[in-house]
């Protein structure tokens, strides 16, 4: 099970690093059905054995994670 | 006058000589067949290109990563970064040039914008991860992401622009891919004695763990990780630096 | 025709349409334009070199034979080179256009026959 959620996880990390970032309130309930959308449309990305893009949606959920919880506010 | 026409006429002399040599050279060229079965021998990875370039040029990735800096470093210091002289630039910048206008785009751009750099970072990221198996790696990855920086700047101004990638941030991620990627080939050299060599596990361990059938990448993930970031930092920079007028009158003491 | 054969004939026309630009258009941003698109014929030509007609992508599939696919690959060396060279080619445009920023503040204008004082 850790092979093929190894990569998310490390995706998970960088979209949480990306996500803080991003100074305005994403909207929760708009992102994951896109996510899931785009996911489907993408394929299986990375590992050829699923067909919705996992690694996509894992990474968007870490990102919104950042978001929601330690977002930076303020002017740069 | 009558300088300017002698070399015009000995510019297109040479101009003639150079384009018929150039073109006669790519016309004959002739491709030879076969260094691919030598490479197919050992996979590694499925993605040969990734393969090529970490793997086998590992320090052809290595120096084009160290130019990548260098470019970024001569951008900076062209507008007034660095401890070096500037008073050029105090007679070039004058007073009355004014200030940047952060006018934004109609809300068509504005509306659109955040939703597709949200979308475009996710994707960059994946296409970073997934650099050793699909087509894409870490350059393409970060240029995804530079370019969701880019499409939000363009669309709401720099000033309020919603993904805020201060400079400090910026820096701090182009010296850890660079750190990175140099200090993996080290764990190469302890290990094997070879700088940047491909180690698939550590007493047993993987260092990547990934599914059966797609061999053992070894460290190229993390590599494509480095270079990623540095390249998301580096072309983010650049942007930054070539889009605003404020940052040079900060750095030569008029902002 | 043969697509190699176009591919090779399309990257010396690129060459030699930005060697004219480079050399008779007087703008600087213009001069810059044509280095690119030098480097994009030289991209072109390398990636041709590494054509092999009807060949696979090479990324190894699970599902063809070993051989056969390291028969039928096309060169990745190219292609990895192709790579090296589009990344070098960005970090020269940014210093050329930082450098064209510069001096335009400095002489007010971008044609080289004013700032080098020619009539």
């Amino acid at each position: 099970m850790i092979e093929y959620l190894f990569l998310p996880f490390i995706g998970m990390i960088l979209g949480f690093i990306l996500g803080r970032r991003i100074s305005i309130r994403l909207n929760l309930w708009f992102y994951l059905p896109v996510g899931v959308i785009v996911g489907y449309l993408l394929g299986p990305l990375p590992y050829y054995n699923f067909p919705l893009s996992y690694s996509f949606f894992f990474t968007l959920i870490g990102l919104l994670l950042g978001n929601l919880t330690v977002r930076e506010k303020g002017s740069p | 006058m009558k300088i300017t026409i002698t070399r015009e006429i000995a510019v297109s002399l040479s101009f003639l000589l150079f384009g018929a040599g150039v073109f006669y050279s790519i016309y004959s060229i002739e491709v030879v067949e076969g260094v691919n079965a030598l490479y197919t021998q050992v996979m590694i990875v499925p993605n040969f290109v990734t393969a090529v370039l970490f793997d086998w040029r590992g320090f052809d990735t290595l120096g084009e990563c160290l130019i990548l800096i260098t470019s970024v470093l001569v951008t900076g210091m062209v507008f007034g970064k660095g401890l070096f002289n500037w008073d050029f630039l105090r007679e070039v910048y004058r007073e009355e040039d004014g200030k940047d206008v952060d006018l934004g785009f109609t809300p068509i751009i504005k509306v659109l914008a955040v939703p597709m750099a949200v979308l475009l970072m996710v994707l960059g990221v994946v296409v970073i991860l997934g650099g050793h198996i699909t087509p894409g790696g870490g350059f393409q990855g970060g240029a995804l992401i530079s370019a969701a920086y880019v499409l939000a700047m363009v669309a709401f101004g720099r000033g309020r622009c919603p993904v805020r990638f201060t400079h400090r941030f910026l820096e701090s991620l182009e010296s850890f891919g660079a750190l990175l990627f140099l200090i993996l080939g080290l764990i190469g050299m302890i290990l094997s004695g070879y700088y940047l060599f491909n180690i698939r596990e550590i007493y047993g361990i993987p260092l990547f763990p990934s599914p059966p059938g797609i061999g053992d990448v070894g460290i190229i993930p993390y590599l494509n990780i480095g270079v990623g970031l540095k390249v998301l930092a580096g072309l983010s920079t650049i942007t930054t630096l070539l889009v605003s007028h404020r940052i040079v009158s900060k750095n030569i003491g008029r902002g | 025709m043969d697509l190699q054969l176009a591919s090779f004939i399309t990257a010396g026309a690129l060459v030699v349409l930005g060697l004219y630009g480079f050399f008779f258009v007087d703008n600087v941003i213009k001069k810059i334009i044509a280095l690119s698109i030098i480097s994009s014929g030289v991209n072109l030509t390398l990636v041709a070199m590494g054509y092999r007609e009807g060949g696979y992508v090479p990324i190894y599939i699970p599902t063809v034979e070993f051989q056969v696919f390291s028969k039928h690959m096309a060169y990745p060396l190219p292609q990895a080179l192709v790579l090296t060279n589009i990344v070098i080619g960005a970090s020269m445009l940014a210093v050329m256009l930082a450098l064209s920023i510069v001096f335009y503040r400095k002489y007010r204008t971008l044609k080289t026959s004013v700032i080098l004082k020619e009539d």
